[in-house]
């Protein structure tokens, strides 16, 4: 006769598992846990096992695990019977001679398999390790999201970087994970006029080249939520509005919430600021019975307070990626400062004539007066430092009829005065009202065609970098792509101009 | 007028030049300007020498050699070229009167990034420390062409219509029978940063004053009125804009055909 381990080490229960991506309305469980083993009867003649179990939910099958009963420490199995059914009744289990231990494994019928049950294991309560070897049944376990556990969907929200407005394009760049909550996702007031129609863009359900809403991309794992839950998509305030398009189009979240459906792997949608505030999104699956929240995720929208204009050195095409990544150092520190949560527009500094007037100058006008902009900074090389000077002159003369703000950074890298193309003298003048000035020139004896920066009375970093030793082979030309400046003009703007 | 809106204007004035060529690249001179702004770039002792084989190759066709290097440096790429080529320029120490004899003739024949080039060359002359441009450098050499020297004369309402006007009324005299509504035009443009920024009565009266403008015996104040619809294109109506593109003069016609 054949000894039989335990009854209660034949108790199992099964685990259901959601596959990570699915047609919308396909099922998504996958084996639980097949519980309430028990042994009914034994027939000497025939040295069949007659067994019970309660079968494991969402199992289209089940198979029997088993091995030698000196192995069942270590969970040792040696042989599979497959096929058993789902009837919770199994009367021909012939492992063979010896003693034997041995579960019932609730799988998809295909390749999947469930829960092997817990039991103690090191001192803790943990799952029975899973069958590797599978001599007869290849079977995967996957018990990520078993129907019999704890749904826990995995759900996630992307924000992105905001679009360009007149300056170049920007790459489209997601927001890091650990920046979603804090600083949170930088987001324009959107009162300007991007479709001409002397409508406040935040007035109107669609806006044609509408730039200052933020994309969010929403996804859930699984796609259709368990019974009894469900995904939905609410904000804290008013202060922002959730709409279909990037030029607005449906809104979402008229009633404060909104339940979602994927009928895609990801969800896409756009985020508007009206008036001003934060408010944070957020995405929750949700109990049906208590509304209790089992998962979520959440992006912070923050208002821009400040816009950063980055002007290169004559004829340097701004874009990003840059179109010589290790000679235009200024549009490199322009795409590191929006990656940082700034908005930013980077320009050829030829859009800034020595009357300061021109495209910078209007999107900066724009964003103070429209969008709730306060603060100012604006950095260039060469002709883009004197266009930096021109275009900071200029604001600071029709302060008046713009409004309240502040220049609280300006940078010149080798500045040179941006009277024309063909200007070479240095620019020495400070920036009016800059809150801090950033001067850094290279000045190697400026003999016979040499072109060299020149010293800025009143700059609050104001360094020859000839004398440095970092800087003293630093030419005109190459002066702008030091790693040493470029750091520290990045760490001044960080310091000095809030986002 | 915005760089923008300036660039278009070219673009279109360039257009409207029809199929007249660009000048043609001397490849002996491209290859000394080269030569040169490489030189200047590596900052090597061979800038020196570089600068003066350019110089004796251009002694007896100064501007020929000027016409050069602006195209040479219509294709500049990179600060390197533009200001390398600013400092060789620089050095060559070209007077304003050999920048006009290089660049007027081909003012309306030039291409965008030629005539770019320039209107750049010329700034030196009548901004040569930025501010508001002085054209009276320019008024004997029109008073004294006839038919005007249509791309000299775009290039200055380019620039600045209010400038130009005040030089055309210096060439050609009279009394502007449009005073008031020119008067009326720069109390009400300047207080607009943006041009579509205007207020309703801003926008009545300045549409009122511009089409009156418009319909001045002189085809220079005519002119006047089509430059400002360039930098404020929210004054437009159909109405004006009509009345410009069939103005009997042609320089009106040019300037109101690039809107």
């Amino acid at each position: 006769m054949r000894p039989w381990p335990l009854q209660r080490l034949f108790r199992f229960s099964f685990v259901l598992l959601l596959l990570p991506e699915f047609a919308a309305g396909d099922a998504v469980a996958t084996p639980g846990e097949a519980t309430d083993l028990i042994v009914t009867g034994y027939d000497s003649g025939s040295g069949h096992i007659a067994f019970t179990y309660v079968p494991a939910c969402g199992a289209a099958d089940h198979h029997i695990e088993f091995g030698a009963l000196d192995g069942v420490a270590s969970y040792a199995y040696s042989g599979q019977v497959c096929g058993i059914g789902t009837s919770g009744v199994y009367a021909t289990f012939d492992p063979g001679p010896g003693s034997f231990f041995f579960l019932v494994v609730g799988d998809d019928g295909v390749g999947v398999e469930g829960s092997y049950g817990t039991s103690f294991i090191g001192g803790v309560s943990a799952e029975r390790p899973q069958d590797a070897l599978d001599p007869a049944c290849p079977r995967v376990q996957d018990l990520s999201q078993r129907c019999d556990g704890a749904f826990v969907p995995a759900l996630a929200m992307s924000a992105f970087r905001p679009s360009s407005t007149s300056g170049a394009v920007f790459q489209r760049v997601e927001i890091p994970e650990n920046e979603e909550l804090t600083p949170g996702a930088g987001i324009r007031v959107n009162g300007d006029d991007d479709n001409v129609n002397g409508q406040a863009d935040r007035d109107e359900s669609t806006v044609t080249g509408e730039n200052d809403l933020i994309e969010v991309v929403l996804a859930a794992d699984p796609q259709v939520p368990q019974t009894g839950y469900e995904y939905v998509l609410s904000r804290t305030s008013a202060n922002i509005r959730v709409w279909s398009a990037p030029t607005k189009n449906t809104e979402l979240l008229a009633g404060g919430e909104a339940i979602l459906n994927f009928t895609s792997p990801t969800l896409t949608f756009w985020v508007e600021n009206p008036t001003g505030g934060a408010a944070d999104l957020e995405m929750a699956a949700r109990a049906l019975s208590d509304g209790a929240i089992v998962a979520s995720d959440q992006v912070h929208f923050r208002p821009f307070t400040s816009i950063v204009i980055a002007l290169g050195g004559e004829s340097q095409v701004p874009a990003d990626p840059p179109l010589e990544p290790t000679n235009h150092g200024t549009f490199q520190l322009a795409i590191t400062l929006r990656q940082k949560g700034y908005d930013v527009a980077m320009y050829d500094e030829d859009v800034v004539p020595a009357s300061g007037a021109g495209a910078a100058y209007n999107e900066v006008v724009s964003a103070i007066q429209r969008r709730a902009v306060s603060g100012v900074a604006i950095f260039g090389y060469s002709h883009g430092g004197g266009s930096t000077n021109d275009l900071s002159r200029r604001l600071d003369t029709m302060r008046a009829s713009i409004g309240v703000f502040s220049i609280d950074f300006t940078a010149y890298v080798d500045g040179i005065d941006n009277d024309s193309d063909f200007d070479l003298d240095p620019e020495t003048v400070l920036p009016p009202s800059t809150g801090y000035h950033a001067n850094y020139y290279q000045h190697p004896g400026c003999g016979f065609l040499q072109l060299c920066g020149a010293p800025v009375a009143g700059s609050d970093r104001d360094v020859n970098v000839t004398a440095t030793p970092w800087g003293s082979a630093l030419t005109h030309f190459t002066i702008d792509d030091a790693p040493t400046i470029l750091q520290e003009l990045l760490d001044q703007v960080m310091t000095n101009v809030a986002r | 007028m915005s760089l923008v809106d300036r660039f278009v204007f070219v673009v279109l004035l360039a257009t409207s030049a029809a199929a007249a060529a660009e000048p043609a690249r001397d490849p002996q001179d491209q290859e000394r300007i080269a030569a040169a702004v490489a030189a200047v770039v590596r900052q090597d002792d061979g800038a020196k020498e570089a600068i003066e084989t350019l110089a004796n190759s251009g002694r007896a066709r100064r501007a020929a050699l000027l016409l050069q290097l602006s195209l040479y440096l219509e294709r500049a790429t990179g600060t390197e070229q533009a200001m390398a080529g600013a400092l060789v320029l620089n050095q060559l120490a070209f007077t304003p009167a050999e920048k006009l004899d290089a660049v007027e003739p081909h003012l309306l024949s030039a291409g965008p990034a030629l005539r770019r080039v320039f209107t750049e060359l010329l700034a030196t002359i009548d901004r040569p420390d930025g501010g508001a441009p002085d054209f009276r450098v320019y008024e004997a050499r029109i008073r004294g062409k006839q038919p005007p020297p249509a791309g000299l004369i775009l290039y200055l309402y380019e620039v600045s219509p209010d400038a130009a006007l005040a030089s055309m009324e210096r060439i050609y005299g009279g009394e502007p029978a449009s005073r008031g509504d020119i008067e009326v035009l720069r109390k009400v443009l300047p207080s607009s940063e943006v041009s579509h920024d205007l207020s309703g009565d801003e926008l009545v009266w300045a549409r009122a004053a511009l089409d009156a403008i418009a319909l001045d015996p002189a085809w220079w104040r005519r002119l006047y009125a089509a430059a400002v619809l360039r930098e404020q294109p929210s004054l437009a109506t159909p109405e004006i804009t009509a009345r410009l593109q069939r103005d009997s003069h042609s320089l009106v016609r040019q300037a109101a055909a690039t809107r």
